[in-house]
């Protein structure tokens, strides 16, 4: 099995907010400067998931696999401390200014590259856009099924069995390979990387692939090419206001609640 | 060659996975430190935590079961786990500790100590501080005398952090007396010897001293009343024990300095954070003000400066340079993150305003903690004094 994670590097969501910098002219948001990216969390999940179907099949290869620029070679390494054998980094200028749908066509045509990758995992959304659509954009373009928001990843002879998180509950869905799954939280604190790992990921392989590499140009990831528009990018303002629920006990004042919500149609 | 202040990408993830490694003790974070606040002790779990992360490893080669990634990888886990509001605990006293025996350590003691530090199993502690030799160390009166396969200690230590849960401590005695020293015309510097001591050892007798800041980390008062200590202990050669010292003060400073710029660091993102949303006038951030902007990109400013400094100092340890050499750099470093947490905190708690003295925002609890590192472990008053002395040339006031 070659199992092949997804994996983005985002801005700390634990900056302050207000520390970055939106121009909503030209629709561009400036993250601090000095500030080291992370893996997004769900991404990081998805590594889990894949580390976890390893310690039952230590024959099985994982590939972290992310697109960006040169500094995205940080978040594989990340990801290869916590126990992945290789990485894939996937630049080119071409690659800065996708829409969803172009991310979905370059992660799907490097998985065809890869050639031997039967299953794809992905964090349920990024934590910087939140649009959650790479999984199954890259499922409908290789034509694999899509299993989306998993709280649980296991595969015994050859067919993939995954808990899907429903509103309310889950359910079992089984697949054969090859699939993509997309993983939620509720999969787990992900296994943080030790020192040691860190010194022996510094050693393992981190492939670079190009637009070219992967047959792609500027026809299918230019500005023409996009299928999304951004209409608007601005930072919205929250107006905070705070109702005490009136009762003389605590039922009175759940039921005044209840009301209160009824009337502002949120319930 | 051009000079490079990059990390490199493996000193770069050493936040990150420090981070990880913390993130899923944050929503329990209160309740852990009410627990060893109430108990007195540091948390097991978590201290298991920082073994297997790595950290007790940093300073430890690879042939003994460490990572050897070194004290600049070990100062940047320092300033993730101050930056989240957690303790090193002992962290801080093994280092000091494992940079010595790594160093001035025979090959015997190296494979009988280094394994259990690196796992995290061996907790040790450092005891130089005597009632007439806090600020001057060379006053230390503790004794030790040869006798046959060990030696004998009698003496006194105080404010030793961490005895009550440390396995072993190193101390700091004399081997010849400050008299003998006279009558042979030697400096003060020589005559002192390091020695490993079993903490579970007959002979020494330990008083709690209450300290409020301490909370994780108790202090202790210690009496050595011939306390034997076999000879194989010894660390690095008798009566040479300076500079095997220096070998561990220097990661104490810098590694205080690293404690303090997460300290800093926290603080100047929470005040951040705040002066970006809060108004009380019209519509404006408070971050606006300039009277509120201005001392917080002055903390920005000496925060970039300590952290300099604080690598750098690192950066010559790891590379072996003159522990002379170094000792400056870490002092430097030292004084200046100190000095820089407890600034860092105050214009946080000044930008909250009457936020910052609640226990939500953490801030007034944090001031205490920062304030000890301006005196501890040596006050910035000797630390002029050294760089005065050491970097300037000039005359010994003292």
């Amino acid at each position: 099995m070659h199992i092949i994670v997804c994996v983005k590097q985002v801005q700390d969501w634990d900056i302050p907010p207000s520390s970055f910098k939106i121009d909503e002219a030209t629709k561009v948001v400036t993250p601090p400067a000095g500030v080291a990216p992370v893996p997004s969390q769900f991404d990081t999940i998805g590594v889990e998931a894949a580390m976890r179907l390893k310690d039952n099949d230590p024959d099985a290869k994982v590939t972290i696999m992310s697109m960006g620029p040169e500094g995205a070679r940080d978040v594989i390494k990340h990801s290869l401390a916590m126990g992945a054998d290789e990485g894939l980094l996937l630049t080119d200028p071409l690659f800065e200014d996708l829409d969803w749908y172009q991310v979905a066509l370059v992660l799907s045509a490097a998985v065809k590259k890869a050639e031997d990758a039967n299953l794809v995992i992905c964090g349920r959304q990024a934590v910087d856009w939140d649009m959650g659509v790479s999984g199954s954009g890259i499922a409908e373009l290789l034509d694999w099924p899509a299993l989306t928001i998993c709280k649980d990843v296991q595969v015994s002879d050859g067919t993939l069995s995954v808990e899907r998180v429903l509103m309310d509950g889950y359910e079992t869905v089984e697949a054969a390979l090859p699939a993509v799954v997309t993983v939620s939280n509720e999969l787990g604190e992900p296994r943080y990387p030790k020192l040691q790992q860190i010194m022996q990921a510094a050693k393992k392989q981190v492939t670079v692939w190009s637009a070219a590499d992967l047959g792609l140009d500027a026809s299918q990831l230019g500005a023409d090419a996009r299928k999304l528009t951004l209409e608007r990018l601005y930072v919205p303002v929250s107006d905070v206001e705070c109702l005490i629920m009136e009762g003389d006990t605590p039922e009175e004042k759940a039921q005044n609640l209840a009301k209160a919500l009824a009337e502002a149609k949120l319930i | 060659m051009p000079l490079d202040f990059e990390l490199s990408d493996e000193q770069k993830l050493v936040r990150t996975a420090v981070k990880t490694m913390l993130a899923k003790y944050l929503p329990r974070q209160k309740e852990i430190l009410a627990q060893s606040r109430a108990e007195k002790r540091f948390p097991e779990e978590l201290w298991q935590e920082y073994a297997n992360v790595g950290l007790t490893g940093c300073l430890v080669p690879e042939k003994y079961g460490g990572n050897n990634m070194g004290l600049v990888a070990l100062a940047l886990g320092f300033e993730e786990v101050t930056y989240s509001g957690f303790s090193p605990g002992l962290l801080l006293v093994i280092a000091m500790d494992t940079a010595c025996i790594v160093r001035n350590g025979t090959e015997e003691q190296k494979q009988r100590f280094l394994p259990k530090i690196a796992d995290g199993s061996w907790k040790l502690c450092f005891a130089v501080t005597e009632p007439n030799a806090g600020t001057n160390t060379f006053n230390i009166e503790t004794a030790a005398k040869r006798d046959g396969d060990s030696y004998i200690l009698n003496g006194q230590k105080t404010f030793i952090s961490g005895v009550d849960s440390a396995d072993y401590m190193l101390v700091v005695a004399r081997t010849t007396s400050l008299e003998e020293l006279k009558e042979q015309g030697k400096p003060k510097s020589f005559g002192m010897s390091l020695f490993l001591v079993d903490t579970k050892s007959k002979g020494i007798e330990m008083h709690d001293i209450a300290i409020p800041l301490s909370e994780e980390l108790n202090q202790f008062q210690l009496f050595f009343d011939d306390l034997q200590v076999p000879a194989d202990n010894l660390v690095g050669e008798e009566d040479n024990g300076i500079m095997a010292m220096f070998n561990s003060l220097n990661p104490e400073r810098i590694l205080a300095a690293a404690i303090c710029i997460g300290m800093a660091e926290s603080a100047l993102n929470k005040a951040v954070a705040y002066a970006g949303e809060r108004r009380v006038f019209k519509d404006t951030p408070i971050g606006a003000y300039q009277s509120i902007a201005h001392p917080l990109a002055e903390v920005k400013i000496a925060l970039e400066a300590a952290r300099l400094m604080t690598y750098k100092a690192a950066w010559a340890f790891d590379n072996g340079h003159n522990p002379l050499e170094v000792g400056s750099y870490a002092n430097m470093a030292k004084f200046m993150a100190a000095d820089l947490a407890v600034k860092a905190i105050d214009h946080a708690i000044e930008t909250h305003g009457g936020l910052g003295f609640t226990e939500e925002v953490g801030l007034i609890s944090q001031w205490s903690g920062a304030r000890l590192f301006k005196t501890a472990p040596v006050s910035r008053e000797m630390i002029l004094n050294y760089v005065a002395e050491q970097n300037l040339g000039l005359p010994k006031s003292y």
